[in-house]
């Protein structure tokens, strides 16, 4: 699929339709998996290195662990004499999948457009110029906010003199500085690009410079098989 | 031509600006030279309209006032001084678009007119690359093809040759001796001065303390190193 705003409709219905996917449908869940990878190598991705770097959401998916001690239900094991309850590990296993998977297709949809047609994909989305404008800014200056936190932080680590290890209340306080003088640079630095937009004729409204492409016949009828097939997965029956 | 009279600025009570005018023929290079604090970013800042003092602006005939200022900005390309302020966009395309793209132009003439900027700093292979994986010396071309898209009659750069290694300095240099445009280059670099810019400006606490030609400048040792120009 080539259209920007198709493909991230895509990745954003598959998203939705994950989500309804009912707790323990292991099978369903295999189809969700299957559909995704065969997106992947119709891509010409490697499932295998997207798949591997979507494990980096697993650490998030702990804040479902408690479930396992909190769900009513019969006991599946016991560890160190805690019952881990059936239904509450079956929810953590569901959202630990969804949450890998759900990532995969994340990946997916970055990796096919890149920044600029990311952005124009959600332009063709209809997202409002404002927000679109401000998501643009964002993207364009999260790696010179980057560039200058690490410069500060060398800058940092230079000065860090002392014989022994900082305490962690030190390194709190000089996180905190470092957060609030990076912010003030920001401000700053949005005041001298607000001045480099002016003073190119901006005035205030987004203009770009052509009406983005359509979608061919076969890209809807892909996007609509695509859906045909996560309804069927996601069927109540 | 550039004309300034009796141009008068403050930052609050801060006097940043006094009493400045000056005069800078057709085609003509002129270097603007002083300490840190003496003027010269916010003079620039004043050429096309983004700070307004008392005084007079006239670029090309046309008074600098609130009717003629989207014309007078199609007529001066201000250049920053860091590249990362004036390269917003997510590519090097979109932002050499910008300004084109502002002046209400039809969209077949600004793609021309973002090709042959593009050219004319030797970056067409830039073309939809983001600014942020590029060189300081490659950010510099394209924040300088940024304007020239704009096909202005008065380049105003602002510490141009900041920061860039000696390569990327003379690339530079020799790119906007080129260039037909007329310039007002504020900057520190005197070696740069004495190669591209004939004419010089000094300024120092708002004020202009020489205008004339850079020999003549240059010779004068004692003037230098009143406005803190030498070490």
């Amino acid at each position: 699929m080539k259209h920007p705003g198709l493909t991230l409709a895509l990745t954003f219905t598959y998203l939705i339709w994950l989500g309804c996917l009912p707790v323990g449908q292991w099978e369903r869940l295999a189809g969700f998996a299957l559909l995704l990878w065969i997106g992947m190598l119709a891509a010409a991705r490697n499932p295998l290195r997207l798949a591997a770097r979507a494990l980096g959401v697993t650490p998030f998916s702990v804040a479902a662990l408690p479930l396992i001690f909190t769900v009513p239900g019969p006991a599946w094991t016991y560890l160190a004499g805690h019952p881990l309850s059936q239904p509450g590990c079956e929810r953590f296993l569901t959202i630990l999948l969804r949450a890998w998977l759900g990532a995969q297709a994340a990946w997916l949809a970055v990796s096919l457009l890149g920044r600029p047609r990311l952005l124009l994909a959600l332009s063709q989305l209809g997202l409002p110029p404002l927000l679109l404008s401000i998501v643009t800014l964002m993207m364009r200056y999260l790696d010179v906010l980057h560039a200058e936190l690490i410069r500060m932080n060398r800058a940092r680590l230079a000065r860090s003199a002392g014989d022994r290890p900082p305490s962690w209340w030190w390194r709190a306080v000089k996180i905190g500085q470092t957060a609030g003088c990076l912010l003030v640079r920001s401000l700053d630095r949005g005041d001298r690009v607000y001045l480099a937009m002016k003073s190119r004729g901006y005035d205030g409204r987004e203009r770009r410079l052509s009406a983005p492409a359509r979608p061919s016949a076969r890209e809807w009828l892909l996007l609509m098989l695509a859906q045909l097939a996560m309804a069927m997965l996601c069927r109540p029956w | 031509m550039v004309t300034i009279e009796e141009l008068c600025f403050s930052y609050g009570s801060r006097e940043v600006l006094r009493r400045v005018g000056f005069t800078v023929q057709p085609g003509a290079k002129v270097g603007l030279l002083g300490p840190n604090g003496a003027g010269k970013s916010s003079l620039l800042l004043h050429l096309n309209g983004i700070l307004q003092g008392r005084g007079n602006i006239v670029i090309d005939g046309l008074v600098l006032n609130a009717a003629n200022l989207g014309r007078i900005r199609q007529k001066v390309g201000l250049v920053f001084q860091d590249p990362d302020d004036q390269l917003f966009c997510p590519t090097v395309f979109e932002d050499v678009a910008y300004g084109p793209l502002y002046a209400g132009l039809p969209a077949v003439e600004v793609e021309q007119r973002v090709e042959r900027a593009l050219a004319a700093v030797g970056m067409q292979q830039a073309r939809e690359r983001s600014p942020h994986q590029l060189s300081g010396g490659e950010k510099r071309r394209v924040a300088l093809a940024t304007v020239l898209s704009m096909q202005p009659s008065l380049l105003a750069l602002d510490e141009p040759t900041n920061g860039l290694d000696p390569r990327a300095r003379r690339s530079l240099i020799e790119l906007l001796r080129l260039l037909p445009n007329t310039m007002l280059v504020a900057t520190h670099d005197l070696a740069m001065l004495e190669e591209l810019l004939p004419e010089a400006i000094v300024m120092n606490e708002g004020r202009i303390v020489y205008q004339g030609t850079t020999a003549a400048l240059l010779a004068d040792k004692e003037l230098l190193e009143r406005h803190g120009l030498t070490a």
